[in-house]
C-alpha cells in the first residue's frame, strides 16, 4: 500500500530479483541490514543478552564470593579484570551485572510500553473528555526531569532493583502513550476505517487489525531508545545509592564502590564504566538503524 | 505572539497543580508514620508531644486540607522547615542555587556555542574526515554516562595532575574568576552527552534544510552563500534543535545531581541526595517542587523561542 516499493528504487548493491515488490517489513529489513553500524549495534546487544542468559556458566568465579587474601589486585592471569576490596573477581561481577542491566532495561521498557499502549489506545481511540484528561495527566509526567522523578519514586518506595524497574517504567510510559495516541489518531481518520466500520466491524477488530500494526514500528523505535536510557538510569540510580544495593553486582553500584579506592585501584572504575558504555552504545546504534529503517519518510532515499 | 505566550502560561496552571499533587501524593505514600520518623528515639512513646507535633504540621487533618495548606505555603515561598536542621527549606535551596545556575549556564554555553556550530560544520563537510570524526565522537559521547566521565576526570586529575583545579570549590564571593574557572570542567562534563546529541541533531537538521527547495531557489537567485546560510538555513535548521533542547534541559537538571555528587559541589542536587539519605522529606518535596517549577518555566521559555523561530505554530 503506502510503502510497497519496487526493488530497483532502493539504492545500493542488491542481489534481489529485479522488479520484485517489497512489502514494508521486507523493505525495512533490507534497509536495516545495509546500515553497518546497526549491525554492529545489534551484535553488541545480542552479545549482552547471551552473557545475561549464560553468565553463570562463563564467569570464572562466584560474583559474590570474597577472596579476601587477594583484595585490590590489578588485572592478572588469575583475576582477568582484577579484584575489589573484598577480593571479589571483577570479571564475574561484570558478567553477572549484565543480567541485572538486561533485566531492568527490558523489564522496564516492557512495562512502560504495555502501559503506554493501553493508555494511548484508550486515549486516542475513544477521544473526547477521556482523551483530554489523560493528556493532561501525561503532561504532568512530562513536567518532571526524568532522573528527579525516578529518584523521588525510588526514595519513597525504597531502593531496590524492583523499584528501580518500576520507577524507570513510570518515567517512560508517558512517552509511549503519546506516541501510540498519535498513531491511533492518524489511522482513525483514514477512510478505510469508516468503510470497515460501516460494514459492522467491532471496535476490537478495528484496533487489533488496523491500528496496532501501525503502532508497532514507532513503539519498537521508542523501546530501543528507551532500553539504552534504562541502562543509563539504572546505573545512575545505583551509582547514587538509590538503586540496587550491595552486594549485588550492578554496574552503577560497582562504579560507586570503586570511588573509595579509585587512586590505588583504577581498574575498578574503568571496567564497569566501559560496560555501561558498551551496552548503551549497542542499543543506541541498533536503535538508530531501526529508526532509519522504519521511518517511512526515509524509505524513498 | 502575545496571545500564544498567554495561552501557554494558562496551561502552566493545571500542569503545576498536577505536579504538586503528584509530589504531595508520593510524599504521603511513605510507609511509616511521619511523626514517628521525625520524633526519633528520644521522645518516642510520648503521646502528648507526638500529638502536638501532629497538630503543628496539620497531620491530623484530612489529606486534601493538608495539601491545601502545603500548596498555599508553597505559593508564598514557604516550603516548610527541614526535619533535620530546622532551617527553612527555601533558604537552604536558595543558598545552594547559585552553583547550579552557574553549572547550567556553563553547560548551556558549551552546548549552544560549541554544539550548534560543530553540527553545522559537520553538515557542510558531510563526507569528509571532519564529519566522520565528529560522528564517531558524538556517538561515543552520547553513550558515556556523565557520572562515569566525571569520576574518571576526578581520578585522572588526582593521579596525574595534582595541580588541576577540579576537586575544589571556591565560592563566588571569595574569588569570582577562579570560581568560574573551577566550574568549567564540571560544567563541561555535565554538558557532554547533550552536546553530542545536539551536534548530531544540528547536523541532520542542517542537512535536511540544505536539501529544501527554497535554499536552491535562494542560491539560484544569486544570493551570496553567506546570506543563504545565515538567513534561510540557520533559522530553519534551528527549529528541531530548539525542540530537542527543551527535553535536554530535563536531562541536564538530572545530570546536575550526578555531577554535583561526584565533584562534591554544594548545590541543590547534593541537598536532595543527603536529604533522601536522612529521610528529611520536607527538603526532598520542597526542592523537587522547586526544581520542577524551574523546569516547567524553562520549557515555557524554550517554547516561546521556538514560536519566535517558527511563525507557523503561533496561534
Amino acid at each position: 500500500m503506502d510503502k510497497a516499493i519496487l526493488a530497483d528504487s532502493v539504492s545500493g548493491k542488491d542481489n534481489r530479483k529485479k522488479d520484485e515488490i517489497l512489502s514494508p517489513s521486507k523493505l525495512a529489513w533490507q534497509t536495516f541490514k545495509k546500515q553497518k553500524l546497526g549491525i554492529i549495534g545489534s551484535l553488541m546487544v545480542l552479545f549482552l543478552i547471551f552473557i545475561a542468559l549464560f553468565g553463570d556458566f562463563i564467569s570464572p568465579y562466584d560474583p559474590l564470593q570474597m577472596h579476601t587474601k587477594d583484595s585490590l589486585q590489578g588485572p592478572s592471569a588469575k583475576y582477568w579484570l582484577g579484584t575489589d576490596r573484598f577480593g571479589r573477581d571483577q570479571l564475574s561481577r561484570l558478567i553477572n551485572g549484565t543480567r541485572i542491566s538486561i533485566i531492568v532495561s527490558f523489564g522496564s521498557m516492557f512495562l512502560a510500553a504495555a502501559a503506554g499502549v493501553i493508555i494511548g489506545l484508550v486515549s486516542g481511540y475513544y477521544g473526547g473528555r477521556i482523551d483530554s484528561i489523560i493528556m493532561r495527566l501525561l503532561d504532568v509526567v512530562f513536567a518532571f526531569p526524568m532522573l528527579l522523578l525516578a529518584l523521588i519514586m525510588v526514595a519513597i518506595l525504597g531502593p531496590n532493583l524492583r523499584n528501580v524497574l518500576f520507577a524507570i517504567a513510570f518515567t517512560q510510559h508517558a512517552r509511549f502513550a503519546r506516541i501510540v495516541r498519535g498513531s491511533v489518531l492518524s489511522v482513525k481518520e483514514k477512510e478505510y476505517i469508516e468503510g470497515i466500520r460501516s460494514v459492522g466491524a467491532k471496535n476490537r477488530i478495528i484496533i487489533s487489525q488496523f491500528i496496532l500494526p501501525n503502532v508497532i514500528s514507532p513503539i519498537i523505535i521508542q523501546a530501543t531508545w528507551g532500553l539504552s536510557i534504562a541502562i543509563m538510569y539504572e546505573a545512575a540510580l545505583s551509582f547514587l545509592g538509590m538503586g540496587t544495593q550491595p552486594p549485588m553486582p550492578s554496574w552503577g553500584l560497582m562504579l560507586n564502590e570503586s570511588r573509595r579506592f579509585m587512586e590505588i585501584a583504577p581498574w575498578l572504575t574503568i571496567f564497569p564504566g566501559l560496560s555501561i558504555v558498551f551496552a548503551v552504545l549497542g542499543f543506541n546504534l541498533m536503535g538508530d538503524a531501526l529508526r532509519d529503517a522504519l521511518d517511512p519518510r526515509l524509505a524513498q532515499r | 505572539m502575545v496571545r500564544y505566550i498567554f495561552a501557554r502560561l494558562l496551561t502552566l496552571i493545571p500542569i503545576m497543580l498536577g505536579v504538586s499533587m503528584l509530589i504531595f501524593g508520593t510524599f504521603h505514600l511513605i510507609p511509616g508514620d511521619m511523626v514517628d520518623i521525625m520524633m526519633g528515639d528520644e521522645v518516642a512513646g510520648d503521646p502528648k508531644a507526638a500529638q502536638e507535633l501532629r497538630k503543628s504540621l496539620n497531620l491530623d487533618k484530612p489529606i486534601y486540607i493538608q495539601y491545601g495548606y502545603w500548596l498555599k505555603n508553597a505559593l508564598r515561598g514557604n516550603l516548610g522547615k527541614s526535619f533535620t536542621s530546622g532551617k527553612p527549606v527555601m533558604e537552604m535551596i536558595l543558598s545552594r542555587l547559585p552553583v547550579n545556575i552557574e553549572l547550567m549556564i556553563i553547560a548551556m554555553v558549551f552546548i549552544i556555542f560549541m554544539g550548534i556550530p560543530l553540527g553545522m560544520l559537520s553538515a557542510y563537510k558531510q563526507f569528509t574526515f571532519v564529519d566522520g570524526l565528529l560522528r564517531i565522537v558524538t556517538i561515543m559521547g552520547y553513550a558515556i554516562p556523565n557520572f562515569w566521565l566525571a569520576t574518571l576526570v576526578v581520578l585522572v586529575s588526582s593521579l596525574y595532575f595534582q595541580w588541576l583545579p577540579v576537586l575544589k570549590y571556591i565560592p563566588f564571593s571569595e574569588d569570582p574568576l577562579r570560581n568560574i574557572l573551577y566550574l568549567l570542567i564540571p560544567g563541561f562534563v555535565l554538558a557532554t552527552s547533550t552536546l553530542s546529541y545536539i551536534v548530531r541533531m544540528t547536523r541532520s537538521s542542517v542537512l535536511d534544510t540544505l536539501r529544501q527547495d527554497y535554499v536552491r531557489t535562494a542560491r539560484a537567485k544569486g544570493m551570496t552563500e553567506k546570506i543563504v546560510l545565515s538567513v534561510h538555513v540557520l533559522r530553519n535548521s534551528l527549529i528541531p534543535v530548539v525542540t530537542v533542547l527543551g527535553f535536554q534541559i530535563g536531562v541536564l537538571i538530572g545530570g546536575l545531581v550526578l555531577t554535583e555528587h561526584v565533584f562534591v559541589l554544594p548545590g541543590v542536587g547534593r541537598l536532595i541526595l543527603l536529604a533522601i539519605e536522612q529521610r528529611d522529606f520536607m527538603i526532598v518535596t520542597g526542592s523537587i517542587l522547586f526544581l520542577s517549577t524551574v523546569f516547567v518555566s524553562l520549557n515555557l521559555i524554550v517554547d516561546i523561542i521556538y514560536a519566535f523561530l517558527d511563525p507557523r505554530i503561533r496561534y
